[in-house]
């Protein structure tokens, strides 16, 4: 069984959204994009709410419900044994039965769903089942039910039937959630903890006998030792004369109450280190804490599915506390013992262990959730080598550009390491970077000036990137090309008249000019030779155009020259305002704004001299 | 294809009986999973109750599910709904044609529930979804079911086994000939495919008076032996005489005892006239009166409740704002008041709109007429309301206004005849000659008097006396 689609409507940060998910996938996206909130959801509609945090207002899309407010979550099972049976008679739990699914078909080519009465051809059977949510404003309670999905409807109003949990239980849903309280997942205390010693029939019961006896009778009984015997006799006196209690029944103390459930939960989890020095598990370090809960629920995954059943593992930042060099053995592990799974991420290298078609870029515009796969078809099919060689070299810069904040495409790959180089710059410098507020930019690895292309790629999930040209002529080709394609971007950056990113640089350089370091005194050795213009022309020199070395090192020389600090800065906060769509104040750059909307950025004051 | 079974015979032969033992029989061979169960369908929610009852006394141990055809229909429908292309649940009314969105939801009328749900059963797919569901299906009173209702019976034939009761004689719908769905399984019985079962013997009565009425009424003879008497009476007074004079003023070995039925055609006021007549005679002679359990139509339950609520017809189509009157309104209008208020509750609504009320006085009044029994020791009732039910003792009212043709009048009376158990009484407005010129009337023998002639022979003498 595999949850092939979910839906929201109305929940937490989600006005409406709808997510295709693969079997394995891994769910990229800035921080409130919705990641979080998705794989939650699965878990309140699958399992047990204590999985989850408890329902409250927070959970309603705009936080303040009303009587009639309602939330849904509704998905779409397939794969019934593995996609191979279309009969729904087949599966009882799920479609035979006063209150059972309604059967629809799903096309795994094109991710649709089928309602006809039998199914078309090439289409596998699926269900659906919805969670729907209420708040009552008399009792100020919230109220929840599982049912299965017919159609839009409010649950609550005609009396439905729900799920039964039995079923839902089948699709073995576990989420390993990022709040990671570790004791708490090890103890007796903890739901998944329980459910994996009673999937293993592992309950210690005859144990759990001989420690309650023991802790009724064997324990050290604290109530005999003076002078808190004499104390505790005291007391008991009072309290008999004040309750007519039996003189026989006195005080004692114990460790817990002395029921099973009590005894279970006392018991706290430590780690022992050569048989005699204990360690609570709470104290430990928290990455071989995450990575032994980590692996219990794997070795739990396993016994499921030797056994028949489905596992659908959900973990949020698997990667948390552990050394990069694990993560992809992690990710390895989580496809290699789950029957579906699903894993949110932060890191570009944990994502970067996916395929571009499990990749799910998630993005929250106002409310509306979009869900995009990074690619529904094989690479080999993209022809630009340039956006190729994106997917395949340069995937995690890809992504980690994807998560960015504020997205630039520059030509290529010179303009690429120049801006990293200025942004490295400009936000180490402690003065200058208060007066501006500056926002990180993320630069996609562009190669081979294909920044048509590559704008078109990066476009499909971040359509507020912001491709940076070149005033020279190719730059303006590019620029009547991207001004006037399918889709547009809606911000271009232009440099100044032939200006190519060495002359941007020339300007950040120019007021170390007059006190240079070592390396700008080598590129200019004749002091009366050191102008603007002689200096762009070195850096545009080809041999110096590649020289990576040469670029560092004139960049972390200016780190104690304020003026440059401060052209890195100003620039970088100029870039990171058109970005967001702020009104330009800087009146070096000239604004143009063109009937179809795209409006070009032009930056005057760094022209080709 | 299911196998269907088919149980005839005439009214008090002990068909559900026979039926429920059949299930008794086919229900552990057929029902093996935890998910199946029996459906036990029926037209009318009376005979749903009945069923259930029976189901519960006979057949404890099988797992079922007992609804109304047309709501195991709706069911099925709503399931199935985004495959005829709806989004909104779907709720069945009378009067909607085709589908049409409501506040509440999207309407549609019963036929087309039907059709489109019997539609959905051809499938391969929900046919072996329902097939597999209910392997077993039940039906009582069989013989109502014509039309779009016989075509899903027929639809579900296709899916499971099934098991019916039936007696043409008793349908009782005035705009269909013959009985299309005894009709049907004879057809289904030349190719093989089904089995009919006749039972001959009489179980609900010994009284040979009311099995001779029975005879004649059915096969449209007149009779040769005695049958019940058939009382002429000129005014409502004489009528009125005889229930009094049966059930408390005779002597105390030929009082009728046990539960007692007095059947009327609807709406009639001789009805009224009578039981009026009935009170001020046991008043007269100082007996207490007798007090009737009268089943209303929905209609006038409707009407009531109305009324109290300050409602009318015209407010069904208004959501202009309601007003909880203040005065003390009776239980049932409190509780469609409460879930009126529930609801708009629910869908976020400040004020209860007009619509809504209706919506749900008309869901309590259903709900109630549906699933709430009564077993009153003396019922006032029409024929449709006695189907299926037994009584010891029944009055049978037969004013001027009538079901139109002699065919349906005939099939009336029997229907109302085969209720009792001990005795029974026609009590005919109008005179003699009227029982003789009628065409079912006079199959029954001759018309009585409602006064024994020594009686009024006795009260001549008297009155010359006092003359003189």
């Amino acid at each position: 069984m595999r949850i092939s689609q979910i839906e929201l409507r109305n929940f937490r940060g989600i006005k409406s959204g709808k997510i295709i998910l693969p079997k394995h996938a891994v769910l990229l996206g800035a921080n409130n994009a919705g990641k979080s909130t998705i794989a939650e959801a699965l878990a309140l509609l699958f399992s047990r709410e204590r999985m989850v945090r408890p329902v409250s207002d927070w959970d309603f899309y705009g936080g303040s419900p009303k009587p009639d407010s309602r939330f849904f979550i509704i998905a779409t099972i397939t794969d019934f044994a593995d996609g191979n049976e279309n009969d729904p008679t087949k599966f009882p739990s799920w479609f035979i039965g006063e209150n059972a699914a309604h059967p629809i078909w799903w096309h795994e080519e094109n991710s649709k769903i089928s309602f006809e009465a039998d199914p078309p051809q090439g289409t596998r059977l699926a269900a659906q089942v919805a969670l729907a949510g209420r708040y009552d404003d008399d009792t100020c309670e919230f109220e929840t039910i599982r049912y299965f999905y017919y159609g839009e409807s409010d649950p609550f109003a005609d009396g439905f039937k729900p799920v039964p949990t039995r079923t839902l239980r089948e699709v073995g849903v576990f989420l390993l959630s990022s709040n990671r309280e570790w004791d708490k997942l090890l103890s007796f205390g903890s739901s998944t903890f329980l459910k994996v010693i009673r999937e293993y029939e592992a309950l210690p019961g005859k144990a759990i006998d001989q420690l309650k006896n023991q802790l009724r009778s064997d324990v050290t009984k604290i109530e005999e030792s003076a002078p808190l015997s004499e104390i505790l006799e005291a007391a008991s006196k009072e309290l008999h004369s004040f309750l007519l209690m039996d003189d026989k029944s006195k005080l004692v103390y114990r460790p817990t109450s002395l029921d099973t459930m009590s005894v279970l939960q006392s018991l706290i989890a430590h780690v022992s280190k050569d048989g005699s020095f204990l360690v609570p598990v709470a104290r430990s370090g928290a990455g071989m804490i995450s990575l032994q809960a980590f692996l219990l629920l794997l070795a739990f995954a396993e016994q499921r599915i030797k056994k028949g059943q489905n596992f659908v593992l959900i973990a949020e930042e698997p990667e948390l506390h552990l050394h990069p060099s694990l993560h992809q053995r992690l990710v390895h592990r989580i496809r290699a013992k789950s029957t579906q799974s699903i894993v949110t991420t932060q890191s570009p290298k944990v994502a970067a262990d996916y395929q571009p078609n499990e990749v799910i870029f998630v993005h929250n515009n106002n409310g509306e959730l979009v869900a995009t796969r990074l690619r529904t078809e094989p690479i080999k099919n993209i022809t630009s080598n340039s956006v190729r060689k994106l997917y395949l070299v340069h995937r995690d810069a890809l992504y980690e550009a994807l998560m960015g904040g504020v997205i630039l495409v520059p030509e290529g790959q010179s303009d690429y390491e120049w801006l990293h180089l200025w942004q490295r710059l400009a936000q180490s410098s402690p003065d200058e970077a208060e007066k501006f507020s500056l926002k990180p930019i993320t630069v996609v690895p562009t190669s081979d000036g294909a920044i048509v292309e590559t704008f078109q790629e990066i476009g499909k999930f971040r359509p507020d990137a912001v491709p940076m040209l070149d005033g020279d002529s190719a730059g303006n080709d590019y620029l009547n090309q991207l001004a006037s394609a399918a889709s547009l971007p809606r911000r271009i950056v232009s440099l100044g008249k032939n200006a190519a990113i060495e002359c941007l640089s020339a300007w950040i350089l120019e007021p170390a000019l007059a006190d240079p370091g070592d390396t700008l005194k080598l590129l200019l050795p004749d002091p009366t030779k050191r102008t603007l213009k002689n200096l762009q022309d070195e850096l545009v020199n080809s041999t110096n155009k590649k020289n990576r070395e040469l670029r560092e090192n004139l960049v972390w020389e200016c780190v104690n020259i304020s003026g440059c600090n401060q052209r890195a800065c100003e620039f970088i906060n100029d870039l990171t305002a058109i970005a967001c769509g702020k009104p330009q104040e800087n009146p070096k750059w000239k604004v143009e704004t063109k009937s179809n909307g795209v409006s070009i950025f032009t930056a005057t004051h760094i022209q080709r001299v | 294809m299911g196998h269907v079974t088919l149980v005839t015979g005439q009214a008090g032969t002990g068909k559900t009986t026979w039926l429920l033992n059949k299930a008794n029989e086919f229900g552990p061979k057929l029902i093996t999973s935890e998910h199946q169960k029996m459906l036990a369908i029926t037209r009318m929610h009376g005979a749903r109750r009945r069923l259930e009852l029976n189901l519960n006394e006979t057949c404890p141990n099988i797992p079922r599910t007992v609804t109304t055809i047309d709501s195991f229909a709706l069911t099925v429908l709503n399931r199935w709904r985004m495959t005829i292309g709806h989004q909104k649940p779907l709720m069945a009314t009378s009067g909607a044609d085709d589908f049409s969105s409501t506040l509440f939801g999207v309407d549609v009328g019963f036929d087309r529930v039907r059709i489109e749900s019997g539609r959905l059963l051809q499938s391969r797919t929900v046919g072996s979804i329902i097939g597999e569901s209910y392997p077993l299906i039940l039906v009582d009173e069989f013989q109502d079911c014509h039309g779009s209702l016989l075509e899903f019976v027929v639809a579900l034939s296709r899916c499971s086994t099934l098991l019916l009761a039936a007696d043409d004689f008793q349908l009782l719908d005035s705009a269909v000939t013959g009985c299309p769905a005894v009709h049907w399984v004879n057809e289904l019985q030349t190719t093989g495919n089904a089995v009919i079962e006749e039972l001959k013997d009489f179980h609900r009565t010994s009284s040979v008076a009311i099995l001779e009425a029975a005879r004649c009424l059915r096969d449209n003879v007149r009779s040769i032996s005695p049958t019940i008497p058939v009382i002429y009476c000129p005014s409502h007074g004489p009528a009125a005489w005889k229930i009094v004079e049966n059930l408390v003023c005779c002597s105390t070995s030929t009082r009728w005892t046990g539960t007692c039925a007095l059947i009327c055609p609807s709406h009639d006021p001789f009805l009224q006239k009578v039981l009026d007549s009935c009170s001020q005679q046991l008043s007269k002679r100082n007996f207490s009166p007798i007090s009737w359990r009268q089943e209303s139509s929905s209609e006038e339950e409707r009407k009531t409740i109305f009324t109290l609520l300050g409602l009318t017809e015209e407010s069904s189509k208004s959501d202009g704002e309601w007003c909880i009157p203040i005065a003390g309104i009776d239980p049932l209008a409190e509780y469609a008041v409460s879930r009126a208020k529930r609801n708009s509750k629910l869908r976020g609504l400040d004020r209860i709109p007009q619509n809504l009320v209706i919506k749900e006085i008309d869901k309590t009044i259903h709900d109630r007429r549906a699933y709430c029994a009564s077993s009153p020791q003396r019922t006032v009732t029409t024929v449709h309301g006695a189907k299926n039910r037994e009584f010891d003792n029944v009055f049978i009212l037969w004013p001027y206004r009538l079901p139109p043709s002699a065919e349906q009048q005939r099939r009336w009376l029997y229907n109302a005849v085969t209720r009792s158990k001990k005795n029974c009484i026609i009590l005919v407005l109008g005179s003699a000659k009227r029982i003789n010129d009628d065409p079912v009337l006079s199959l029954l023998g001759p018309p009585q008097p409602a006064f024994k002639r020594k009686a009024i022979a006795e009260h001549r003498v008297a009155k010359k006396k006092v003359s003189k």
